[in-house]
């Protein structure tokens, strides 16, 4: 079973550019800290990186080298309304390569699905990007998510586990709206000591409303560490 | 920049795997390897039952095999020793099936202890030796058979809020409970 989820996940992204339609691949290393800081606060540190190793125009040559494209720095504080309900407020600062460093305000309400076999999360975000060079972006999010155990029908520690999920962003600029949608499919592992790993694809259509649709394509792969 | 920032994720990924340590858990084995006995028992107590899905258990240095099964329109769960010996026997239960007096005392000990409460799910858990749960499927003959019922519930109460597992006896008072620790879920959220 889970060879066959690895064959999917990484002929993903050779099927798109089979198909002359994808603008980018890279990797996206992420690594995720979170803590309690008292009884009823959580603090969560974060920090992802996005290397491109690949970009192409339909129809033309892919141009292949690896460049670094933007690295972020995350941190959030949460408080839990009860095991399944969160309220967050965060920060983040980003490190963009050909454009200024930009910051910022990300606020957040998050419900967890106990679903006997498997887990769904929802995500409301609404987040504000400040730029130097540009004015402020505002973001409207959803993200749902379903995380399914493979091989037991609950997910314990030392089990492997599949998660899929799908977030559609609007983005309003100067007056102008964006769309933006980012389907996850990963295979995790959690490890004894409240942690897991994901490896997957992160896959990212946006530019809807302009004469040419955008398409990225991540290899990612994150360790998540709770204390 | 690039590579130095990767290394760093892979190196972090391989210290964590060495580190490691024993785990709990349950997970799916195929049926020929449960104990024969084990699947002796259930063949002769649940006679012309249909798929059954096998899973080992490991609990606390505790290991078992449980037998899940659908059975007369219920969710079965049998556990059985390594050996095969049969341990217990749990269906998942409605709240509305539960008999008036169960759901009075269950209803009168949720609203003295937690302002809020909600169940998530209610298992009618039968134990007893291998014969007297055999004969409890077979012609529903309860004696030497212990009648307890495991409440997985959320409460909002003096303790805090929290997703519990409770023990209750046959007429619903309460025996013992514990929180459910919710595995990590950042990873969904964040």
């Amino acid at each position: 079973m889970i060879r066959i989820v690895w064959i999917i996940l990484l002929a993903l992204p050779m099927e798109l550019m089979g198909q002359g339609r994808i603008t980018n691949f890279g990797l996206f290393p992420e690594f995720q800290l979170g803590f309690s800081a008292a009884e009823n606060l959580k603090i969560t540190g974060k920090i992802e990186s996005q290397h491109g190793l690949v970009d192409k125009v339909a129809h033309e040559q892919a141009d292949w080298g690896l460049y670094h494209n933007q690295t972020d720095f995350q941190g959030f504080i949460g408080k839990p309304l009860n095991p399944f309900v969160a309220i967050t407020g965060g920060y983040q600062y980003r490190l963009e390569s050909g454009s200024e460093d930009s910051h910022r305000a990300i606020q957040q309400i998050s419900f967890l699905q106990r679903k006997g076999t498997y887990q769904l999360g929802h995500r409301f975000r609404t987040d504000q990007t400040f730029a130097p060079d540009g004015p402020v972006e505002y973001r409207l999010r959803y993200q749902v998510s379903i995380e399914i155990p493979i091989e037991g029908q609950s997910l314990d520690p030392g089990e492997f586990y599949l998660v899929l999920s799908d977030e559609p962003i609007y983005s309003l600029q100067s007056g102008e709206s964006g769309l933006e949608n980012r389907l996850v499919a990963a295979l995790g592992h959690l490890s004894k000591g409240k942690q897991k790993f994901q490896a997957g694809i992160d896959y990212r259509t946006d530019r809807f409303f302009d004469a040419a649709l955008r398409q990225r394509t991540w290899f990612k792969f994150g360790w998540y560490l709770s204390l | 920049m690039d590579w130095r920032i990767i290394c760093i994720f892979l190196v972090g990924f391989s210290i964590v795997a060495h580190g490691q340590e024993k785990i709990e858990r349950e997970y799916r084995v195929k049926e020929r390897e449960a104990p024969g006995e084990a699947r002796e028992w259930l063949n002769d107590a649940f006679e012309g039952r249909k798929k059954v899905k096998w899973f080992r258990e490991e609990t606390s240095g505790k290991s078992s095999y449980e037998a899940k099964f659908n059975w007369e329109e219920a969710d079965y769960s049998v556990e059985f020793d390594l050996s095969g010996t049969v341990e217990d026997i749990e269906i998942i239960k409605n709240w509305e099936n539960l008999s008036s007096n169960l759901r009075q005392n269950l209803e009168a000990y949720f609203d003295k202890h937690y302002r809020k409460w909600r169940l998530e799910k209610i298992q009618l858990q039968y134990s007893g030796s291998p014969d007297d749960l055999e004969d409890l499927i077979d012609e529903d003959e309860m004696e030497g058979i212990l009648t307890r019922y495991e409440i997985e519930y959320y409460g909002d109460g003096e303790e805090g809020k929290n997703l519990w597992e409770g023990t209750f006896d046959k007429d619903g008072h309460v025996i013992d409970k514990r929180v459910i620790i919710i595995p990590p879920a950042d990873n969904l959220f964040f």
